[in-house]
Parts: structure tokens; C-alpha cells; sequence
């Protein structure tokens, strides 16, 4: 019973992570030109890399939602979102730091501003991302 | 066995995830917007929707104009209190709902000079399209914004 319980925590964090993703990524799809601005606001990027963020980050948050709900290369994609986090966590410092008034570009026209409360956000979603992988490595060598 | 934390396989699988992105990203882009350069389009839009009914001014412009105009700091009020240019009052965008009355007593046919963080804020546009809904016609966006305004050394209120 209390494995049970545990594999459906480890379920609802999975299916929370994927959400958090598609809801992120459908957003960006939308208006990629507000995504860009948003990027840029940072003021760390030069052009080259606004763009391929740009082009790249939307659907890599797509892939990595869908890898998670349907299970598939399921480590694979929680690196992927885990690695995608850090550094959206590094811009938030980093914006921070600069002392900038921004949206953070995350969720489209309904992001927060950076600030402490994304970065606890932010670490609230990276500690259960390496939850959920740590569990699936000891699964794996379980099995 | 015991599997590592990071093998091939994963490697592989994680090299594997990036190229089906790029080349499904690549080729999305190429059909619906048939262009990469997302920023400078980006930027040429926001430019002309400014354009169209607001103008965006330099410090130096602005100026000249500070005595018949209302300065207004679309920063939020933490930002407004840490340092703001003499005279500005504030309306935070981000809490705009709580300034309608404010707005609702300021002259409509008087120029509103709005300002923000700096070139790269976009608070003083959302606020001067927010303000053109209220019927304000006469706005002008300082586009360097209290960067600009530090940056040439002029007084600030605290």
C-alpha cells in the first residue's frame, strides 16, 4: 500500500513536470516574436543566440512534455528539462543581479516577473525533476 | 548490473532528442514564418505599433517638455521608491488596477510622458497602450528610461 502510494506521487510529479512544459512551450508557440523580446530583455544574448533559442526552446519543452507522459526516453528528457530549468534559474539571476524589471518570457503573455519568488518557483520544479530521476535510476537497476 | 547515473545509451538518446527538435524547429519555421531571424522582426513590430500613435522621445526631448507634461514611471512601486525622476508619479503597470481612479484625474488632453527601466523595458509601452484605451491621446514614451537618466547624472527623488 505505501509503495503504491509512492509510485502514484512519483506518477502526479511526472504528469505536473509534463504540464508545467506543454503549458510553457503552447505559449511560446503562439507569439514566438514576444518570446524573442522576452529573451532579449535579459540583456545577455547577442542576436544569433536570441533566434536559436527562440527556434529551439519551444518545441525542445514540447518534446521533453510529451517524452514524459508517454514515457518515452524517459531519462533522456527529464536531463533535458532538468538542464533547461538550471539555466532558465540562471537567467533569473542574473536578471536579478542586473537589478532588471522584466517578465521572466516563461508562460507567454501570462509570465510573472523574475524575482525570488520564480527562483523558489524554479527550485521547487528542478528539486522534483532530480526526484523523479533519481527514483527512476534505482527503479531501473532494481529491475 | 548497476547502471550508471550517465551511460551511452542516455547520451545517445539525449543527442537523438536535440536533432529531432532542431530538425522538426527548422522545419516548422521554414513553412509558417519562412525566416530565422525571429528578434529583428520582433523588434520592427513593436517599433511600428509604437509608431503609430505614440512617439518615443529622448531624454533631452522630453525635457523641454517636463514642465507642461506629467511624468509618469510605469516601474513598480518598490522600483518608484528606490529612486524616480523629480516630479513622476507613479503607475505600475503590473498593478494597474489599483491606479484607475489616479488615471481617471489625470487631464486628458495633457502629454503624458511615460518612462521605465531602459531601452530594453517594455513597461512604458504596455502602459501607454493600457492608457490609450482610457482615451489619452497625447503620449510619449522616454525611451532610455531612469538608466538614461542616471546615466547623464541628473538628480533623482527618493
Amino acid at each position: 500500500m505505501k509503495l503504491n502510494m509512492k509510485i502514484i506521487l512519483f506518477e502526479i510529479i511526472r504528469l505536473i513536470l509534463a504540464f508545467i512544459f506543454v503549458l510553457s512551450s503552447i505559449e511560446k508557440l503562439k507569439d514566438p516574436y514576444a518570446f524573442a523580446l522576452s529573451v532579449d530583455a535579459y540583456q545577455v544574448f547577442p542576436d544569433w543566440i536570441v533566434n536559436l533559442s527562440t527556434l529551439l526552446i519551444p518545441w525542445l519543452e514540447l518534446f521533453i512534455a510529451f517524452g514524459l507522459i508517454f514515457k518515452f526516453k524517459l531519462r533522456a528528457n527529464l536531463i533535458l528539462f532538468g538542464s533547461l530549468m538550471i539555466m532558465f534559474t540562471l537567467l533569473v539571476v542574473i536578471a536579478m543581479i542586473k537589478g532588471l524589471d522584466i517578465e521572466c518570457g516563461c508562460y507567454g503573455e501570462s509570465s510573472s516577473k523574475v524575482g525570488l519568488v520564480k527562483l523558489v518557483e524554479n527550485f521547487i520544479i528542478i528539486l522534483s525533476c532530480l526526484i523523479l530521476y533519481y527514483h527512476i535510476h534505482v527503479q531501473n537497476n532494481k529491475s | 548490473m548497476k547502471e550508471k547515473i550517465l551511460n551511452l545509451e542516455l547520451i545517445k538518446n539525449l543527442i537523438q532528442i536535440i536533432l529531432l527538435t532542431l530538425t522538426f524547429s527548422v522545419a516548422y519555421t521554414l513553412i509558417v514564418y519562412g525566416n530565422f531571424n525571429f528578434i529583428e522582426i520582433a523588434r520592427d513590430k513593436s517599433n511600428q505599433k509604437t509608431k503609430e500613435d505614440i512617439r518615443e522621445v529622448s531624454i533631452e526631448e522630453a525635457q523641454v517638455y517636463f514642465d507642461k507634461a506629467i511624468i509618469i514611471d510605469a516601474r513598480s512601486e518598490k522600483d518608484f521608491s528606490n529612486g524616480h525622476i523629480p516630479g513622476a508619479i507613479n503607475i505600475s503597470v503590473k498593478n494597474f488596477d489599483n491606479y484607475i481612479e489616479k488615471i481617471f484625474e489625470l487631464p486628458q488632453d495633457t502629454l503624458l510622458i511615460i518612462y521605465c527601466e531602459g531601452i530594453h523595458c517594455n513597461l512604458s509601452h504596455q502602459l501607454a497602450e493600457r492608457l490609450k484605451t482610457f482615451g489619452f491621446k497625447n503620449l510619449w514614451i522616454m525611451y532610455e528610461g531612469i538608466e538614461g537618466w542616471l546615466k547623464r547624472n541628473l538628480p533623482v527623488k527618493r
